[in-house]
């Protein structure tokens, strides 16, 4: 009977009707996400000798290094975490009303609506966070103004502050906090709101009993979609940081570009991807699976 | 008590409503009585959902007042508006359980929780829904998403309850079922119903009253028997299932009695039942199945008798819808009877053969307009 069951084994293994559909994507992510993160997982605990070459023997050095006492890294974490959670708070309060009044008097605009929220994120990153680097700067065209018209009488310091770097992220997130809301918002079937009121709640108890919990999966969606760049993100404060706000992902960055650090770096890239799948988990449990819907 | 019984439970006046195409509901007036059903019976797009609308407060009227309980409820907001609405697609909260649908209403009003508990119980009881509590609606099946939503409405007590084609989707035999257990509910508790459908079966069954509605006016406000028995204008007729109508000139003959030349030439005898001036007729209107079908060759003198030839049966299970084509008339004229099932197997009576048509003349109604 094992023989059996070795032939099922086989032929089940062997049956390929389903590789035209899983396959191709599987090997994608196999190849370009999974192997790389192996990569810098088995990388993070190497050591790394004087002239800056990896050497082959385990250790866990990196690790402690990155926690001990007065680290710089765990603090960019915690300052990660802070920001992010700022920038995605902000985005919800922002994005939530933005979204609910283009679903509720979008009209005919609706669509064009939806194209102003996303144009934005079509044009480079970079160059985004360059103009609004040109807005809040000094000389800049929010200084300059305050300036001319006398109200302060030494430029306003913006850039190079959490502020800048906070207001940089909310800047690049907020449309992807916006889509997720509105797609939630727009797939609430209209009869359940008049139900409500029909059944006697105020607009106010409609907004809370009804198009609030209905609109779960968007923010949480949301949330995913900007929490967790943000979480990430080194170029934003990288530019609007300069050299004075680092995030953990400003840390990565420059233990791999800068100080050529590969084995100090992969343990960072490692706790930091890990906190983010967490992150994620946390997200997508609260959130349901409505959370997954709206972000695809 | 007895001064409350003449007020009625909801009184249109005059209203108008009017969209940016068209006007939906124009000059419609009626008066549902205290705790009976009343059927708002029309084809889609009659108006009849907008005026359930403008009851119900989703909509504002355009002109004339709707009055709840003698008291006019116009600028009242429909949250304070002692009507409750089971809508078309039912509206279940989909993210709340079964029982917490139910009590949703009591709680805006602040009902305390003891009480909530008892009523949601009896209500389970009365829709046998006991032990659904806790499902959501997307666990549950068709007729049981349609009784939660009747009680969820129902639990509030409200004047009147409107229902707006809650049946329409569901399968021939939960409708029928629903349509008894609709009937024995609103029995039960007395409240009155304003139900609004396109199925005139339902309307039938389920009705004290039927208003027929066409293109944003009424046509005629009468119980389900004198609706179908006698509808005044064509429309109606035709809505009803009465296929063979006859337009043509009338002429009284004797006291009680009307003589209808049809356009195509037969003379067809009617009895006036209810004194209709002669000028006002414009045509006759006879069910199908109130139509006799006899062997070609039999001899009958009897009024509203002609000879046709079958020239189409369909087979509908208790009847066979046969389409006879009358002989001896100008234009091509056919009339459509309903044929006892045994009777159509018979030989004499099979597509080609030659019959004899006849109805009685008081089966013949008499339409105005």
């Amino acid at each position: 009977m094992a023989n059996g069951r070795v032939r099922k084994f086989l032929t089940k293994k062997l049956n390929l009707s389903a590789f035209p559909v899983v396959g191709p994507i599987s090997i994608w992510i196999l190849l370009f996400v999974l192997m790389p993160l192996a990569v810098i997982f088995i990388i993070s605990f190497l050591g790394r000798d004087i002239k800056g070459s990896i050497v082959p023997s385990f250790s866990l050095d990196n690790y402690r290094l990155l926690f001990s006492e007065g680290s710089e890294y765990a603090k960019s974490i915690l300052r990660s975490i802070l920001f992010a959670f700022a920038t995605n708070a902000a985005c919800l309060i922002i994005g939530y009303p933005m979204a609910y009044w283009i679903v509720k008097y979008g009209g005919k605009i609706k669509p064009f609506l939806l194209l102003l929220v996303i144009v934005p994120s079509w044009s480079c990153y970079v160059v985004r966070i360059y103009a609004l680097k040109q807005l809040i700067g000094y000389p800049g065209i929010i200084n300059n103004f305050l300036l001319n018209i006398g109200l302060v009488s030494s430029p306003i310091e913006i850039l190079y502050t959490p502020h800048a770097v906070i207001l940089g992220l909310i800047y690049i997130w907020l449309p992807f906090m916006v889509l997720p809301i509105y797609a939630s918002l727009e797939g609430i079937d209209p009869s359940l709101l008049e139900a409500s009121v029909d059944l006697g709640a105020t607009p106010a108890e409609r907004f809370l009993t009804i198009t609030l919990p209905l609109s779960k999966g968007g923010i949480f969606g949301g949330t995913i979609l900007t929490f967790i760049p943000a979480f990430g993100d080194w170029i934003v404060p990288l530019l609007l940081g300069g050299n004075k706000v680092w995030m953990a992902g400003t840390y990565i960055a420059h233990y791999f570009i800068v100080m050529g650090d590969l084995p100090l770096g992969s343990s960072m890239t490692v706790f930091l991807t890990t906190a983010i799948v967490l992150m994620i988990y946390i997200c997508i449990k609260l959130g349901g699976e409505q959370a997954i819907e709206r972000i695809l | 008590m007895e001064n409350n019984e003449h007020i009625p439970c909801v009184e249109l006046k005059k209203l108008v409503k009017r969209f940016p195409e068209t006007v939906a509901v124009e000059n419609v007036s009626l008066k549902v009585k205290q705790g009976e059903v009343f059927s708002l019976l029309g084809p889609s797009g009659c108006g009849k959902t907008t005026t359930l609308r403008i009851i119900a407060g989703l909509e504002t009227a355009d002109e004339g007042e709707v009055l709840i309980d003698g008291q006019v409820v116009n600028k009242i907001p429909p949250y304070r508006r002692n009507c409750n609405l089971v809508f078309q697609n039912l509206a279940l909260f989909p993210h709340m359980t079964v029982e917490e649908n139910i009590a949703y209403g009591l709680e805006r009003r602040k009902t305390p929780k003891t009480e909530i508990k008892e009523k949601i119980g009896k209500m389970l009881d009365l829709m046998h829904l006991a032990g659904m509590e806790k499902r959501y609606p997307a666990q549950i099946s068709g007729g049981q998403k349609q009784r939660i939503a009747l009680a969820r409405s129902l639990v509030l007590e409200p004047k009147i309850l409107l229902l707006d084609e809650p049946l329409a989707s569901l399968d021939r035999k939960i409708r029928k079922e629903l349509q008894v257990e609709l009937r024995r509910i609103q029995k039960e508790l007395g409240i009155t119903f304003f139900y609004v459908t396109h199925d005139q079966r339902v309307a039938l069954a389920i009705s004290d009253t039927i208003a027929v509605m066409r293109a944003g006016r009424l046509e005629q406000i009468a119980p389900p028997d004198e609706i179908y028995d006698t509808p005044r204008t064509k429309f109606i007729a035709d809505f009803m299932g009465a296929t063979n109508i006859f337009s043509g000139r009338a002429a009284l003959k004797g006291d009680r009695e009307v003589r209808l030349e049809s356009d195509e030439g037969l003379v067809i005898f009617a009895f006036n039942h209810k004194n209709i001036p002669v000028e006002k007729i414009t045509g006759i209107s006879v069910h199908p199945e109130r139509i006799h079908v006899l062997a070609g060759d039999s001899k009958s003198r009897a009024d509203n008798s002609f000879k046709g030839k079958i020239v189409e049966m369909v087979y509908q299970g208790d009847f066979v819808e046969t389409k006879i084509l009358l002989l001896n008339v100008e234009n091509s004229r056919s009339i459509i009877v309903h044929l006892n099932t045994k009777l159509s197997q018979k030989s004499q009576f099979s597509i080609g053969k030659v019959v004899l048509v006849q109805w009685d003349k008081e089966n013949s109604n008499i339409l105005q307009d």
